[in-house]
């Protein structure tokens, strides 16, 4: 009855990020599912539950670390997509996953034993996102700048082959973005109430404070709270913050309009200067990031996008930088704040006077976000594709080292 | 062979986890559909197959998929005899019902996934061929089938096959019941909050797109309420003294739904206003009901209520549902909320669900652009003059409007033509 040819049986597309997990269909342009790859537990038991109460701990799972942190948080997560989300067999349908372009042999190949002995899927096969994020755009050669929840990252992608010597990483993206504006606020003594807290609010005039009632929540984890505040930064963020399109420039910068803000409160105020503060630490981190709390990564050392980009291609050959330069592609949430594309076009080409840049934003959220489940879901429904899967009976016959072989 | 196809002939068939509703004839779209059945059969073992049944003709036992163990249709002119399983449904099943207490009925789709594709499939054919009463030899009713936001694209096939080798349709349309609901309401974005029997679904749509990896389904509905409104009564010393036998879940399911019973209260404050207790007659029997006629709906909001972990509440997953999609949007949603679905009709629901959804909003001058002020609520448009007081039926009036609009052009549909050349697939190619 299945054959992985033709329309017959539907692929199913996976993508695991720091943030967010997308999980559906080859051939449709949506997935199915998308939920936070972060899993609550309660003392005892463990629910892989995206969506649990003050009770549960909140933990994150690190998939794109040099190593994965927490194999069975992964699984959990692969059941609660594939069983919870989107309801199907696993053993019908071959799976699709992805992966971050430096994961090591012995992840991949974990994986891929996952994927044959746990959920014994039909066939599988694992990709690299940026080349899913060019091949959803279009272009088999582009540098992918992937600015999303846990890192940044730059990769040159040269004919759908990843240049392992121009990968440019750090950590530097949403999540230490979001984690500065909570500083910024404790700074200016606003207070950050989530919403699940509140039960009663009123209407007050600007920057008073907040005249609330609270609800009784006893047993809440310190963790959960921090979830909750985080969703408010989120809010914040996509909102209020904005990158200034060129150098900045204090002066100019206060003359802009403010923006207001209302918190879950009823505590608003107008942001002004400080809506650009933050995310300058894309384009200039030593300079603007304040009171790093975060000892594992040296401030100093941090590059602005723009010198990310330029250290990737330089790093490639010299005949195909022109291409590279002609074909920028941007992705992942962080890279949605406005302003953000017009300041790349901007530093880029004050750093490489003549030559031709193009950069390429997609407009649609949904692109943005989920560039590389989409850049699945079209090579998976590909009848050309179909010879590239690794089949059962080859995992059954090779063993997990098939995966170096078949997935590059 | 191409016939065109009439208004009074598009059959539309809603289908849900506790009704399917279906109808035929789309020119006054201000009807309600003909044939409401609950999506429920009741399997008998054999039976033979004699004369009087025409309507399913003998081709019929042959082409469908069914695999009922050996046998082989005698296929004469008179006299059928072949050893395969007969689903009884509708008025039928409920006569047998009362008959015969002890009766094992199956319900195909449950908590909105199919389950049982046979007893659908027996289902639609009982809606299609008996109810409507369509010939399978010259049939000119194209089918226009409305479905949740789970069903996959694997789904679909088989319900091509189904509709175009069981039933012989001429044409086919599968479509979105949210979006389905907000044609019916007459806008093109909003975003539908439908509380089923078996889930409840709260879906975004922008410009006619449905944006399905924003939209939320959480497993409470009519059958939780049913549920927790039983343990209620079972703890109310009062009531079962006076109704005399311990209730179950049937009658706590007739006693949520009776007139000017269970009301939802915006606050529990304002109970202080209402009497303790309210007298009914039910069954020849006196019986008063106690406060706990105000609690039905408490699952959806704290679904810790009925010990469900790990789920949503409904403002909560209403935020979360907007969150997603684009900020610029947001606004639009917030504004064109579609109140919908058979267990959204408790007086007083929506008022609590405003009431509830206030924690997300923002009040002040100083909000961001992005920042919503109030919550508003869709009703049906006013020249429905039967129909808009029945938000319930919102999906089947949508459904009726885009019958209407994509079966008169063979482009807009799924036709036997396109299905001859490519198979069951063709749902990927042609899909709306």
């Amino acid at each position: 009855m299945a054959t992985f040819g033709g329309d017959e049986v539907s692929a199913l597309v996976l993508d695991v990020g720091s943030c967010w997990t997308r999980a559906g269909y080859a051939g449709e342009d949506t997935p199915k599912a998308v939920f936070p790859t972060s899993y609550g537990y309660i003392a005892e038991a463990e629910t892989a539950a995206p969506n649990i109460d003050e009770d549960t701990i909140m933990k994150n799972v690190d998939s794109d670390a040099p190593k994965v942190q927490d194999w069975d948080a992964l699984e959990k997560i692969w059941d609660h997509a594939l069983d919870k989300r989107l309801q199907v067999d696993p053993t019908e349908h071959p799976l699709f996953v992805t992966e971050a372009a430096w994961n090591t042999r012995e992840i991949r190949e974990k994986l891929t034993e996952i994927a044959f002995e746990k959920y014994r899927v039909l066939a599988f096969y694992v990709a690299k996102n940026p080349v899913l994020s060019a091949f959803a755009t279009g272009r088999p050669t582009a540098v992918v700048l992937d600015c999303g929840h846990s890192t940044t990252s730059c990769v040159p992608v040269v004919d759908g082959y990843v240049l392992k010597k121009g990968i440019y990483k750090q950590p530097v993206a949403g999540d230490f973005l979001s984690e500065q504006i909570m500083q910024q606020f404790q700074k200016l003594n606003i207070n950050v109430e989530p919403h699940y807290l509140i039960a009663k609010k009123t209407v007050v005039e600007a920057d008073q404070p907040a005249v609330v009632v609270y609800r009784d929540r006893p047993n809440t984890t310190e963790s959960y709270h921090k979830y909750m505040q985080m969703r408010v930064i989120h809010e914040f963020k996509e909102s209020v913050c904005q990158v200034f399109e060129s150098t900045y420039n204090e002066l100019v910068i206060a003359a802009r309009p403010m923006k207001t803000f209302e918190f879950p409160d009823g505590f608003n105020t107008s942001f002004g200067v400080q809506r650009f503060d933050v995310p300058e630490i894309l384009f200039n981190p030593p300079k603007f990031i304040m009171q790093p709390d975060r000892p594992s990564f040296d401030t100093k050392s941090m590059l602005g996008v723009h010198q990310m980009i330029y250290n990737s291609v330089s790093a490639c050959d010299i005949d195909v930088r022109p291409l590279l330069l002609n074909n920028i592609i941007l992705t992942g949430g962080t890279t949605l704040l406005p302003g953000f594309a017009d300041r790349v076009n901007y530093e880029l080409s004050m750093m490489l006077h003549g030559m031709k840049i193009k950069l390429h934003a997609p407009g649609n959220t949904i692109e943005r976000k989920c560039s590389s489940w989409l850049g699945g879901s079209i090579l998976a429904s590909l009848g050309t594709f179909h010879q590239l899967w690794i089949s059962r009976k080859e995992y059954e016959d090779q063993g997990a080292m098939i995966v170096e072989k078949k997935c590059e | 062979m191409h016939f065109t196809l009439k208004e009074e002939n598009y059959v539309v068939v809603e289908n849900g986890s506790w009704r399917i509703k279906a109808g035929i004839g789309v020119s006054d779209t201000n009807q309600s559909p003909s044939v409401i059945i609950s999506t429920e059969v009741a399997k008998q073992a054999e039976s033979d197959f004699d004369k009087q049944n025409e309507n399913l003709g003998q081709q019929e036992i042959s082409s469908t998929s069914d695999n009922s163990g050996p046998n082989s249709p005698d296929n004469t002119t008179q006299k059928v005899t072949v050893k395969e399983p007969i689903y009884i449904c509708g008025s039928q099943l409920r006569e047998l019902k009362e008959s015969n207490n002890s009766i094992v009925t199956t319900f195909p789709i449950q908590r909105g996934v199919i389950v049982n594709w046979e007893a659908l499939e027996a289902l639609w054919r009982h809606i299609i061929l008996k109810e409507l009463n369509i010939k399978r030899a010259r049939n000119e009713c194209p089918v226009l089938v409305t479905v949740p936001n789970s069903w996959t694209k694997e789904h679909f096939e088989r319900i091509a096959h189904i509709f175009f080798e069981t039933f012989n349709a001429p044409g086919l349309y599968i479509a979105n019941q949210a979006l389905m609901t907000l044609y019916g309401i007459g806008c093109l974005s909003g975003l539908v909050v439908d509380v089923g029997y078996g889930k409840t679904e709260i879906t975004p749509i922008i410009d006619c797109s449905v944006q399905y990896h924003a939209a939320i389904t959480i497993p409470i509905g009519g059958q939780d309420f049913d549920e927790y409104f039983l343990s209620l009564l079972l703890s109310d010393t009062q009531f079962l003294m006076e109704y005399g036998e311990t209730p179950d879940v049937e009658i706590a399911r007739i006693l949520k739904e009776s007139d000017n019973i269970c009301e939802v209260l915006p606050d529990v404050n304002f109970i202080e206003d209402k009497p303790d207790r309210i007298e009914v007659e039910f069954n020849g029997r006196k019986i008063t009901i106690g406060p706990e006629r105000f609690q039905v709906v408490n699952p959806i909001f704290n679904p810790l209520l009925m010990k469900k972990e790990g789920i949503l509440s409904l403002p909560e997953a209403i935020y979360q549902a907007i969150s997603h999609c684009e900020p610029d949007k947001r606004n639009i949603l917030w504004e064109n909320i579609a109140f919908t679905g058979g267990s959204s009709l408790f007086k007083g629901f929506r008022e609590r669900l405003e009431k509830e959804l206030n924690v997300y909003l923002y009040s002040s001058d100083n909000s961001g652009e992005y920042q919503i002020k109030e919550a508003k609520f869709l009703k049906l448009p006013e020249y429905f003059s039967t129909l808009k007081e029945r938000p319930e039926l919102a999906g089947y009036i949508g459904a009726a409007i885009t019958a209407k609009f994509s079966f008169p052009d063979p482009k807009g549909f799924i036709n036997k033509v396109d299905y001859n050349e490519h198979g069951p697939s063709v749902v990927h190619t042609k899909s709306y």
